[in-house]
Formats: structure tokens, C-alpha cells, sequence
């Protein structure tokens, strides 16, 4: 079985996806307290086509009707606290660089569902998930950058 | 020794040579991966505008298509609404309702494919209406189930509540026929049959000079042409607060929704015969006792 080298990651990454995912974190955690306390605190403003009890309340907010997108969310963000930290960064895992990038790429699907949902079916915007969404994006843009613009092994002369 | 330092030499160009080749091979390699970086995210980057300019000309276009479409409505709050205990409804009687429906005779029966028929006419601004179809959900739904209703906010008083509009209810026991005659804006939202219109004209509300919101009618045989409830608890109330608050008996919101429920089911299972039992138990079935003549009732 072949040996996996270790893959190196340009040092920026490791403090821009860590206080990324801490911002989605604490996003989540909020949402989610919300959706258990039945919105009754939920600061966003209304207007025609911004409001967040619209989009947190729609039948949508429900994964097969049962489960919260909040507490899904909160779940991805408390795994990837892990995953994007400056620890997971440095260690050079193959195995941990494989799961950053699976955790910087294939949320993206999600984000672009709900933004679906949001803009044609619930047709509202909620700018809490809204900031979900744009965290989710810049952690995507960094774990793709970080592996694009990775250091290179030197040259053998 | 003259020829090992030739040697020497040569060897040090070459190794120079290759030194200098290398560097170049991995300022070139560097040169690359940045260009091909910068083509792969600017890539992304422009895929993502695209993604939300449509998202937002999606937005803009459904909102002006209808805006008194609303959304559709939250399952959970569906679930709270119509899964409010007995134990909690029960108790609470006609709660504060302000009037209940009036017998009248020889009013037009509303029957369809040999089940009876609940009319009701509302609006989509009218705030009255937005707290009554609250009791009309809970009640209707001991007798069949609701699909399609949408999920509203009153323009007057910012009640949130339901549209009748694009729902349809399936019941073995009775019809149910729900207009918005109005949008938020009192434009004309739905247009009422010859026979839906005679009805609501010809029974007018206490201190109503013509026909008014909500207006129901239960086959012809009970109306109840004007408010049941006083909307005041509820202003500015979301659905979610609303639904928070139905289990809860000591709040006027429960007391009020579930009041004007049990009094439309105490209504609605005079139209069925009093079937089924599990809508229609004693202690709701006691409630027709208050039902008046048309005219000589205020509650």
C-alpha cells in the first residue's frame, strides 16, 4: 500500500478557515437556540423580501420533516471546529487535508439548495442563514485556494 | 593538478548550470500554479455572482407577481395548531368568543357531492379574519385535513396567520369552501359564486351596514356574520408566537382561538349530524345551546 505524503498548506489558511468556522459556529448555535425556543427572540429585520421567521419557520427549515436545517448546520460547524483548526492545519495529515477539503467543498451543494428554497420557493431571505451561507463560501474559496496555492517540494538540481 | 582544477571547474559550471535551471523550472512551476489559481477561483468567484443575480431576479420577480400569495405554511406550526389536547381545549368552553353562529331558516343549502358545506369568506388584510382561521383550522381539522394553505401576515394589525386561497380540504363528513374575497391591499382577490354572494349579503354582522369579514355559513343552516374574536391580543403577533401560545390555557390567545374553535365545531358537527364522536364529544356538542336565532344574538 503506498505511503501518503504528507500535504503542506500555506500557513494564511490556517487563521483565516479557524475564525471562519468559529463565526459559523456561533451562526448556528444561534439559529438553532431560535428554532427550540420558538423564534421568540430571533433579531432580523422584515421587509418584503428579507425575513428570517419566513425562511426558519417555512416547511423547508424541516429535513424530510423531522430534522432542523439549524441542528444540521450546527453539527457540520462543530465537526469542522475540528477540521479547519490551526492544529488539524500543521499536522500535514493527508487523511485531515482530504476531510477539509471534503468539509470546504461539498457543503457548497447544500448552500446552494437553501439558497433555492429562500429565493423560490419560501421567497424570502433570512440574513442569519444568509451569513451562514457566506461563511460557508469563504471557507470553501479558502480550503480550494489553500490547496491550489500549496507549497511546492523543492526542485531537485 | 593543473587538469583536476579544470575538472574542477567544469564541474562547478555544470552544477551552476543546473542550480540556475532549477531555479528557473521552480519560478516557472510557482508562475503556473498561480496563474492557474487565479483562472480556477475567479472561475468559482464568477459562477457564485451568477448564482446570486439569479437568486435575487427570482426573488424580485416572484414578488411581483403576487404578493398576496404568501408562503407555504410551516408544518410545525400546522402540527401545533392542529394537534392542540383535549385537555387543554376542553376546559375552556366558548372562551371569550363575542358572538356565535345563528340559526336561520330557510337559508340556501350549501351541500356538494352529498356532504354539507362550511362557507367562509374572508380577506387577506382583515386582521378579524386573521385570528378566526386559526379556530377554523383547529376545528376542521378534527373532521379531515387541510393542504396547500399559506402562511400570511395580516396588513392591518400584522397578525400572522393562513390563506384559504390555494387550500384544499379532504373530509368524509362535510365540504369546506374558504374565499379570500380581498388581498392585503382590499383589491378583489377571489370571485364568489352567485349563490356564495346571496349568502354573505343577505346576513350582515350586529352594527354592520352590509356584508362583512369574516363571514361564515354552515349549509344554510347557521351563520355567523361577523367577528367571533377580538383581534386586540393578537397584534403584531407572528404565527410562530401564536402557535407557541395555543397549550398554554392561561393566555388570551389560547383561550381565544380555542374558544372560537370549539364553538365551529360545536357549529360544524350540527351540519354532520354530530358525527364524528371524536369531533364531536359533549363537552363541545353543549356549546349548540348557545346558538341563537339569526338577529336576536350578540354572544
Amino acid at each position: 500500500m503506498p505511503e501518503l505524503r504528507p500535504i503542506r498548506a500555506p500557513r494564511w489558511a490556517w487563521w483565516v478557515t479557524w475564525p471562519l468556522t468559529l463565526a459559523g459556529l456561533g451562526i448556528s448555535i444561534y439559529l438553532t437556540y431560535e428554532h427550540y425556543s420558538g423564534n421568540k427572540s430571533l433579531s432580523c429585520p422584515a421587509s418584503s423580501h428579507v425575513d428570517c421567521l419566513k425562511v426558519t419557520t417555512s416547511s423547508q427549515s424541516m429535513i424530510f420533516n423531522h430534522i432542523p436545517v439549524a441542528v444540521v448546520g450546527l453539527a457540520y460547524f462543530v465537526l469542522a471546529v475540528f477540521v479547519m483548526s490551526p492544529w488539524s492545519w500543521k499536522s500535514g495529515s493527508p487523511l485531515l487535508a482530504w476531510l477539509r477539503m471534503a468539509f470546504g467543498i461539498l457543503p457548497m451543494g447544500m448552500v446552494v439548495y437553501l439558497v433555492y428554497v429562500e429565493a423560490v420557493q419560501v421567497k424570502a431571505i433570512c440574513l442569519w442563514c444568509t451569513g451562514v451561507h457566506i461563511v460557508q463560501f469563504l471557507l470553501f474559496m479558502s480550503v480550494l485556494a489553500a490547496y491550489l496555492l500549496r507549497p511546492l517540494d523543492p526542485i531537485e538540481s | 593538478m593543473g587538469r583536476e582544477t579544470n575538472k574542477q571547474r567544469r564541474q562547478a559550471q555544470a552544477q551552476s548550470v543546473r542550480e540556475k535551471a532549477a531555479a528557473a523550472r521552480a519560478v516557472q512551476q510557482r508562475s503556473d500554479q498561480r496563474r492557474r489559481a487565479v483562472v480556477i477561483l475567479s472561475s468559482v468567484v464568477a459562477l457564485a455572482v451568477v448564482g446570486v443575480l439569479i437568486a435575487v431576479i427570482a426573488i424580485n420577480s416572484s414578488g411581483s407577481k403576487d404578493t398576496s400569495k404568501g408562503t407555504a405554511a410551516s408544518q410545525s406550526i400546522l402540527d401545533q395548531v392542529t394537534s392542540i389536547p383535549r385537555t387543554v381545549s376542553d376546559p375552556i368552553g366558548a372562551g371569550p368568543v363575542v358572538s356565535t353562529p345563528e340559526s336561520v331558516t330557510g337559508g340556501t343549502p350549501l351541500d356538494a357531492n352529498g356532504k354539507p358545506t362550511l362557507l367562509f369568506i374572508g380577506a387577506e388584510f382583515c386582521p378579524f379574519c386573521a385570528v378566526e382561521r386559526w379556530s377554523v383550522i383547529d376545528a376542521l381539522s378534527k373532521f379531515g385535513t387541510f393542504s396547500g394553505l399559506q402562511q400570511i401576515v395580516s396588513s392591518e394589525d400584522k397578525i400572522g396567520t393562513f390563506s384559504f386561497k390555494n387550500a384544499t380540504y379532504t373530509s368524509k363528513y362535510l365540504n369546506f369552501d374558504g374565499k379570500e374575497q380581498a388581498d392585503q391591499n382590499r383589491k378583489e382577490l377571489q370571485k364568489l359564486t352567485s349563490v356564495e354572494l346571496a349568502q354573505w349579503s343577505k346576513y350582515v354582522g350586529p352594527g354592520q351596514s352590509g356584508p362583512g369579514y369574516p363571514f361564515m355559513d354552515f349549509n344554510g343552516t347557521y351563520v355567523s356574520p361577523g367577528t367571533m374574536l377580538d383581534p386586540t391580543p393578537f397584534k403584531g403577533k407572528t404565527a410562530t408566537e401564536i402557535a407557541a401560545a395555543l397549550n398554554d390555557p392561561t393566555t388570551k390567545i389560547s383561550q381565544s382561538i380555542n374558544g372560537a374553535a370549539n364553538v365551529i365545531t360545536a357549529a360544524v358537527c350540527k351540519i354532520t349530524n354530530n358525527k364524528p364522536a371524536s369531533a364531536c364529544t359533549p363537552a363541545v356538542t353543549s356549546l349548540q345551546a348557545r346558538f341563537a336565532p339569526y338577529g336576536s344574538s350578540s354572544g
